[in-house]
């Protein structure tokens, strides 16, 4: 102890060696300073602790300092863990190489011609007969083989390689593990593997490769120097996502290029891993941003220049970078993410189909870049694509009229386009490989699709087949529970398909019209067995029952959606299938159905055998007309993506002439018309509604769509005849939120036009609120009635009707609280808005427009309730008068124009 | 006066699992023993003080239960945007981390063959940091962190809200291990308990602050300098970290800060002086004990030495855990 001047005290603290990291701790547990190496600091007199940091060993020393005195501290050399075997290091503490120097130079003792030299140093618990692993050189495709040597314990190999980057690959139980190892001119890269003492954990080859150790040091390289420890407490401490202490500034200058790099991206992940998302900005303190810099500039006079590791440290400090190309992977998963986030804000980074396939099987890591080759044929035909469209999965959904699932397919690419920076966030890609997964995406459930119909028209061609028929019920119904729309189609291709497969029959959907129609008769009468979904009393469903017992005297077999109340079918089995939201459809026995399907098939009796081969071709012909009509509907969709709709509806138009319509069976007209509905092209719904077999005319569902198109022509006679259609369907089946929706849409339409003058428009907005009302007294859950109800009370405005108002507030706003549950689409957080609006709750309404502006939507949704606020803003109601001010912004922004 | 008065904008959900339908992960003993610790801590008037009613302790459970469970917080802020003050969520059991954030739960119906079926702890807390439905979002994870980069992560089950609320959300997250290392339980007698809940219970009674508090940042100075924790940091270096603003984050007021027995032994009987710990300018009282030369104190947490005779002996009071005694 020496004095020193004043009541302070001076603490110098000494690590063993230049990669301890030094920490003075006061009396209270508060951490006064840290450094590496070596610590010299005044402080207050008074008691603390020195902790001496070699990777994960600890020193701790406690002392006093006196005022006026100095204490100082040395650290004892500590040991520390390593695949590496180093003096100074160990792994484990037993097992330490009798002469570490003649395995370092063993490593070294290699011929050839190359730039440097790459050496794999390999130890297992075991003898390794066959090590496991690949050396790709820089440059080429090919994995070379590597001439193992044993040295004191541990299988040895090296090779003198070009400059560059070279991909190490591990092959063991099937599955490739890949990461990089530079290649520098003039030096020797090492890499010691310890193969994990864990077994059966399932991943010790990928935590061989995590705990490796890489070294790099001028050749041939030597052991126990002090650097090469510096190298491996580097790697260790980012491991943990933070940086080694800092330097000083005479020691940072003799750090490796290595240990610099190591170091740089510990600053880079300290200041990640406070971020909410890995893949934030990283805002840098000042300090930092000049540490990364400088490493940078440092860097870029070294072997390491250029690549995308150095360029990396660049991009996250805005500074001018040289263009990354990821098809030669980086070095750190640290790099990674950088580059990433760097992508999301315009720098270059480049990446073709290497770079994907590299992405597709990543292992995240918070050092190396790891990451699992696979011999998918292309890109995007593996996980990613079913993480896209599990990213997308809200705005995926059917829409409220009934579409036919295979429309959903190019929707999926026009989404997967319009929000590459979502997903790019989302899969950790950088946007141009997000690009080039998008140009690759394959839509698996689209093509499982096809497979199925495929192997349907194989069967029916056989002339053998036996049909199993499926009478779902049409239009999207919504599960009361959650509110959210429960997909047939899955049902049918999903359940009843695959069980109908395994019951050797096949599953083919019944015609969408009664059973009045001779097509419906016919295919009664010449299907094997059949299966009729019963989660809803619909009367097409049950009058196909009906006519099948009465002819066949066989039971059909009865599904139902779990949760749903059950069917009046007593007696009866009914299988459940359960359709949770977001989980998709399944069966909890589906090998009870198949039984159930192949005992009711083995009842049939064979009709009249020519004519059975001819309505099974006719069966088969109408699958290829359906896979036809796919590929003109993703033709369709392309061009109605890019906001070219009329020239989808003049496509629509050409391709589908009237005579081949008109002969067509009624499931192809019906798709037909839903796919003009899809791209809101009312003309072309009209044409072929002009053109349908009488019976599909007459369905619910295309009565209800028709009406819809006569509304959208905007011409009031037209719409009245609309009216009139939705008035027979109510007649018909009686007060539902889905219908009298529709007419209270058409009413409200007809009110805003103020067609027929004053007196004329009072009564249309009279039916209005006497449409929605019903449809809320009828589907109490049903928001859509609801939240207009209370828009067209606001536009009447009298006493009554805003009592009204407040009795019906309560109830809209469950309804719509129900819909927001799970995951919401664009309609659920904008039926928020609207409720927000009518309740006068700005901040609300704020909050959720910009959730629903957040959410994919097309221009007419928004449009649609930017007429609804505008009706609320144009009120006699004073309170709605005083609210106008900030209700119109929010219909100018819910219309784009703010 | 410690503010023992209930957090009724407060509330948490706890997740224990142990038994797994899995075989390959059944044998965890712990899990639950430590979610009842969390949650009696998280409801008791001098820890989080959180209502009962506002907390939902979940054992054994499948991932759509604890999916509801989830969505039940967030019920109050559908209409409101608005639905509490502070979120606990506390998850032991199995894990996995798909990246250097996560630390992901494996539910009851999870594992090897039921990937989805998980809690990504962060991701999922993240989306609250979006959403802004609560201002303060509390994580902590008792689970390993075994790297499966190729686990897609399971999305939250809402929609994802981005930055809506203008309100800043603070946040503390603890995880047992670092990324890719595995969590450890320890039996303790007739019990098993997870190294690192031990530890963080430990911490949430004993970091406090000479006014009673234990804030975000005491907790990590506690971590740092936690015997227990160093006893495990070659198997287990837990992760503590908090983004809390320029005011700290007290996560418990409801205490007086604890003193701690300490036996100091001195050879020649001479009564021995203490100093450090918090500052203060004269040492601290030492009376005399029943064994000879033993003389007592009560401490709180920090460093001290003691001296008597021209000698001493630095030694360290690290709070909620036995003293050694101090020879002189």
């Amino acid at each position: 102890m020496s004095a020193s001047n004043g009541r302070l005290g001076r603490v110098v603290l000494r690590g063993a060696n230049s990669a301890t990291e030094v920490y003075l701790v006061n009396s209270v547990f508060a951490l006064e300073k840290s450094a590496l190496r070596q610590l010299d600091v005044s402080v207050e007199p008074g008691v603390y602790k020195a902790r001496f940091q070699l990777g994960s060993e600890i020193q701790d020393e406690r002392f006093e300092v006196e005022p006026g005195a100095t204490v100082e501290i040395a650290g004892k050399p500590m040991t520390v863990i390593s695949a590496a075997p180093l003096e100074g290091t160990r792994w484990p503490a037993d097992n330490v190489p009798s002469n570490v120097r003649a395995l370092w130079h063993a490593a070294s003792r290699v011929e050839g011609e190359g730039d440097g030299v790459v050496s794999v140093l390999l130890r297992g618990d075991g003898p390794i007969p066959q090590p496991p692993i690949e050396l790709i050189p820089p440059g080429e495709t090919k994995p070379r083989a590597l001439p193992w040597q044993e040295v004191a314990g541990w299988q040895v190999a090296s090779l003198r390689l070009p400059a560059g980057t070279c991909v190490l690959a591990m092959t063991e139980g099937g599955s490739r593990l890949c990461r990089t190892l530079p290649v520098l001119a003039g030096q020797q890269t090492a890499l010691a593997v310890r193969l994990s003492p864990e077994k059966n954990t399932g991943d010790e080859e990928l935590g061989a490769l995590l705990r490796s150790a890489l070294l790099i040091s001028p050749f041939p390289i030597a052991g126990g120097e002090e650097e090469l420890l510096h190298q491996i407490v580097a790697q260790q401490v980012l491991q943990r996502s933070r940086a080694l202490e800092r330097p000083s500034a005479e020691d940072e200058a003799s750090f490796s290029p290595l240990a610099l790099l190591l170091r740089a991206h510990g600053v880079l992940e300290a200041r990640r891993k406070k971020l909410s998302h890995p893949l934030d900005p990283l805002q840098l303190p000042d300090g930092d941003r000049e540490q990364v810099k400088a490493a940078y500039e440092r860097l870029r006079s070294t072997g390491l220049a250029r690549s995308a590791d150095v360029e990396a440290l660049a991009m996250a400090v805005e500074a001018p970078s040289q263009p990354v190309d990821l098809d030669v992977p980086p070095l750190l998963a640290s790099t990674w993410r950088t580059l990433v986030t760097a992508s999301l804000t315009g720098r270059q980074v480049q990446g073709g189909l290497r770079a994907l396939r590299m992405a597709e099987g990543m292992m995240a890591s918070s050092l190396w870049l790891t990451w699992e080759a696979r011999e998918a044929a292309s890109p995007g035909e593996g996980g990613l694509s079913a993480a896209v469209r599990d990213l997308l999965e809200p705005e995926l959904r059917p829409s409220s009229a009934r579409l036919p699932s295979w429309v959903e397919s190019p929707k999926l690419l026009g989404l997967a386009r319009n929000h590459t920076g979502m997903l790019a966030r989302g899969l950790q890609l950088p946007i141009s490989l997000l690009q080039e997964l998008v140009r690759n995406l394959k839509d698996d459930r689209a093509n499982a699709r096809r497979e199925r119909a495929g192997r349907r028209i194989s069967a029916l061609r056989s002339g053998t087949a036996k049909v199993c028929l499926v009478v779902l019920p049409d239009s999207i119904r919504i599960d009361p529970g959650r509110g959210q729309p429960l997909d047939l189609d899955a049902v049918m291709d999903e359940l009843v398909g695959d069980a109908a497969e395994r019951a050797g029959l096949v599953a083919v959907r019944a015609p969408p019209v009664g059973v009045a129609s001779a097509e419906m008769q016919e295919t009664l009468t010449r299907a094997n067995a059949l299966v009729v979904d019963t989660t809803f009393a619909d009367p097409v469903a049950e009058n196909a029952a009906g006519f099948w017992l009465a002819r066949s005297g066989r039971s059909p077999v009865y599904l139902r959606a779990e949760g749903f109340p059950a069917g009046a079918h007593p007696g009866e089995t009914v299988f459940p299938y359960s359709a949770t939201f977001g989980t998709g459809v399944s069966f909890p026995d589906a090998g009870r159905v198949a039984q159930a399907l192949e005992d009711s098939a083995a009842l049939a009796t064979p009709s009249g055998e020519p004519e059975r081969r001819q309505w099974l071709e006719r069966l088969a012909r109408l699958e290829e007309q359906q896979l036809e009509l796919q590929d003109l509907a993703a033709r369709v969709q392309e061009l109605d993506m890019q906001r070219k709709r009329p020239e989808a509806a003049a496509l629509l138009q050409a391709e589908l002439p009237a005579e081949t319509v008109r002969a067509w069976p009624s499931s192809l007209q019906l798709a037909a018309f839903l796919l003009s509905r899809a791209i809101k092209d009312g003309t072309g719904m009209e044409r072929i509604a002009g053109l349908m077999r009488p019976e599909l005319r007459a369905s619910l569902v295309v009565r209800e769509q028709l009406a819809l198109a006569l509304k959208w022509s905007k011409q009031p006679e037209r719409m009245m005849e609309g009216a009139r259609l939705l008035a027979e369907v109510l007649e018909q089946v009686g007060f539902n939120g889905e219908t009298c929706g529709l007419l209270g849409g058409i009413y409200k339409e007809l009110w805003r036009m103020g067609a027929g003058g004053p007196e004329e428009a009072k009564k249309r907005l009279e039916r209005a609120i006497d449409c929605y009302r019903r449809g809320l007294g009828s589907s109490p859950q049903d928001p859509y009635p609801g939240v207009n109800l209370l828009t067209v009370l606001v536009a009447d405005g009298t006493p009554d009707a805003m009592a009204e108002h407040a009795r019906c507030l309560p109830q809209v706003a469950d309804a719509v609280a129900r819909r927001l549950r799970y995951r919401p689409s664009y309609w659920e957080l904008v039926s928020m808005v609207e409720l927000a609006a009518n309740q006068r709750q700005q901040t609300v309404c704020e909050w959720f427009l910009r959730r629903s502006l957040d959410a994919p939507h097309d221009d007419w949704q928004g449009e649609a309730t930017a007429n609804n606020i505008d009706i609320l803003c144009a009120s006699s109601v004073p309170e709605f008068q005083e609210a106008a001010h900030w209700l119109r912004p929010i219909a100018a922004a819910l219309r784009g124009r703010t | 006066m410690p503010d023992t008065t209930e957090k009724k904008d407060h509330f948490a959900l706890i997740v224990g699992i142990e038994d797994y339908q899995e075989d390959e992960l059944k044998g965890l003993k712990g899990a639950k023993n430590d979610a009842d610790e969390f949650y009696r801590w998280v409801t008791s008037p001098s820890g989080g003080a959180v209502p009962d009613g506002n907390v939902r302790l979940l054992k054994d459970s499948t991932i759509e239960q604890i999916e509801r469970a989830f969505l039940g917080l967030c019920e109050p802020a559908t209409t409101s945007g608005y639905a509490g003050k502070r979120l606990y969520v506390y998850l032991s059991g199995h894990g996995v981390a798909q990246d250097v954030h996560e630390a992901s739960l494996l539910a009851a119906d999870g594992g090897r063959n039921a990937r989805d079926r998980h809690v990504p702890g962060w991701h999922w807390l993240s989306w609250f940091l979006a959403s802004g439905y609560f201002s303060e979002v509390i994580l902590f994870a008792d689970c390993c962190r075994s790297v499966r980069g190729t686990w897609a992560v399971r999305r939250f089950p809402l929609d994802p809200i981005n930055r809506a609320s203008p309100a800043r959300v603070r946040w503390v997250r603890g995880f047992a291990v670092q990324f890719g290392g595995k969590a450890i339980e320890e039996d303790e007698g007739l019990r098993s308990r997870g190294v690192f809940t031990r530890a963080l219970l430990t911490a949430l009674e004993h970091a406090r602050q000479p006014d009673g508090t234990v804030t975000a940042r005491s907790m990590s100075n506690y971590f740092f300098n936690s015997p227990e924790v160093t006893k495990w940091r070659r198997y287990q270096a837990p992760s503590l970290l908090a983004d809390v603003g320029v005011d700290d984050l007290v996560l418990s007021t409801g205490g007086a800060e604890p003193r701690e027995p300490v036996a100091v032994l001195v050879e020649d009987g001479e009564r021995p002086t203490i100093v450090g710990g918090p500052k203060r300018p004269e040492p601290w009282v030492v009376r005399p004990g029943t064994r000879p030369g033993e003389f007592l104190a009560e401490l709180p947490r920090g460093i001290y030495v003691a001296k008597a005779g021209g000698r001493s002996k630095p030694f360290e009071v690290p709070g909620g855990v036995r003293v050694d005694d101090v020879r002189l």
